[in-house]
């Protein structure tokens, strides 16, 4: 018998006002409905798809980077494209995922680059390409409120830039650019962090920049950085497995208590923030999912009305095994013991079906 | 508190030169917004036309009641 081919398929719920779902229109859905790859059977990833390895949503925006089975990576995208979000191509709206050229590929294509890292904003884009032969690249495209572009505030918004590092100094001592690798990119609504490790040193790194007055990324010295900032804080030899938003290292604002007894738990396989919360998933036999900040909404998974200060330590789970944070919502991949079957459990702001409920209680 | 979804700094919010308003990340993805003729009238809820949340905006209304003088000069002048 023919062994068959998986059947991958991308499925989506909640606000859509710029066919940031890609389900080929703009309203919203209240149930997961699947997205639609542009020119290909309606419901499924483009032919020769492995799967995606990176998802990353912004407001109205949604990028999906794909792994093909000769290697190849392309960046598809959907939603809001007035910003530049999806690059000088498409400046309007798509409501089905469509090819975005890897920008500046006529520079950097050529020079064996690939799209490795992605990271999206409010409504800006970060895209990480790699090189087996040289340094890394940054680009930043679509809006640049608080600098959140990297490259200053003189940038045309639709115009995607490489971000600099040339100006980076440690100790009084400048760094060579071509010497960092970025292991991994974060972004908040308003700000962006890397994971970055220098070749020679092998030293890890976090370098930032945007909206930095919650202290986001290490100080509240200035409001934001408009170019790339090294955040002040002491990171183990040991390379950062996950880094989420600052705040779970105990960056940035803690007013509705996201901060609260981060630096108290090891052993953490994956970290996670909400707007106003912080979740951690651990390590233990347990995989108890601890979550903290506000709770407006049942966001952090606890009856409403308990004190939003306290550490949740009712999220005991054997089978949670991933989660994802939206703005004020979570969903999580649970398999029942006994049972290889993944479910998906949600639980938070549900105002536009993000849930895929079928209701919006 | 409890009514708000937040209370933010008009120093966080962005400025919309076109719009004439202040604005703010809804997380509906959408924005919240405040024009600076809302501020100067002591105005401080800033409103998603998205959806059911508002923020509560803390600023300072003299500086944005002098702001919007100067707006409205310079829309005359102009």
């Amino acid at each position: 018998m023919e062994a068959q081919t998986p059947c991958l398929r991308l499925l989506a719920a909640g606000s859509n006002a710029r066919g940031q779902l890609a389900n080929g229109s703009d309203d919203d859905s209240h149930t997961f409905k699947e997205c639609r790859f542009i020119s290909c059977i309606e419901g499924t990833l483009p032919p020769g798809a492995l799967g995606i390895l990176q998802l990353a949503t912004g407001a109205n925006h949604t990028l999906a980077l794909l792994e093909f089975g000769d290697g190849r990576r392309e960046l598809w995208g959907c939603g809001d494209g007035r910003k530049g979000q999806l690059g000088p191509e498409y400046v309007e709206q798509l409501s089905e995922f469509t090819p975005i050229s890897m920008p500046l590929h006529k520079t950097y294509t050529s020079q064996g680059y690939t799209c490795c890292l992605i990271a999206v904003a409010w409504e800006t884009s970060y895209l990480v390409l790699k090189s087996p032969s040289r340094p890394d690249v940054v680009i930043a495209m679509g809006s640049n409120d608080f600098g959140v572009l990297g490259v200053g505030t003189k940038q045309a918004t639709a115009t995607p830039a490489v971000v600099s590092f040339n100006h980076l100094t440690i100790e009084g001592r400048s760094i060579d650019p071509s010497e960092l690798v970025i292991e991994s990119i974060a972004a908040g609504p308003r700000h962006v962090v890397l994971n970055v490790r220098a070749v020679l040193s092998n030293e890890h790194m976090l370098i930032g920049w945007g909206l930095a007055r919650h202290g986001q990324l290490g100080d509240t010295k200035i409001v934001n950085y408009n170019r790339p900032h090294i955040v002040s804080l002491d990171i183990s030899p040991d390379p950062v497995q996950t880094y989420s938003l600052g705040r779970t290292t105990a960056l940035g604002s803690n007013k509705k208590g996201q901060l609260h007894s981060m630096d108290s738990w090891g052993r953490v396989r994956q970290v996670g923030c909400t707007w106003n919360g912080t979740y951690l998933l651990r390590d233990d036999d347990e995989n108890t999912l601890l979550s903290t900040g506000s709770n407006a909404h049942g966001q952090l998974g606890l009856p409403l009305g308990l004190s939003n200060l306290l550490l949740s330590h009712d999220g005991k789970l054997p089978s949670l095994k991933s989660f994802a944070c939206g703005s004020e919502h979570v969903i999580a991949a649970i398999s029942p013991s006994g049972s290889s079957d993944i479910e998906v459990w949600g639980w938070g702001w549900n105002e536009h079906g993000n849930l895929g409920l079928d209701h919006t209680g | 508190m409890g009514a708000y979804y937040d209370e933010i700094e008009i120093e966080d919010m962005a400025w919309d030169e076109v719009k004439g308003v202040y604005h703010y990340p809804c997380p509906c993805g959408d924005r919240f917004e405040i024009s600076r003729k809302q501020l100067a009238n002591c105005e401080d809820i800033a409103t998603c036309p998205s959806c059911s949340l508002i923020i509560r905006v803390v600023y300072d209304p003299v500086r944005h009641a002098n702001l919007f003088q100067r707006d409205v000069q310079t829309r005359a002048a102009a």
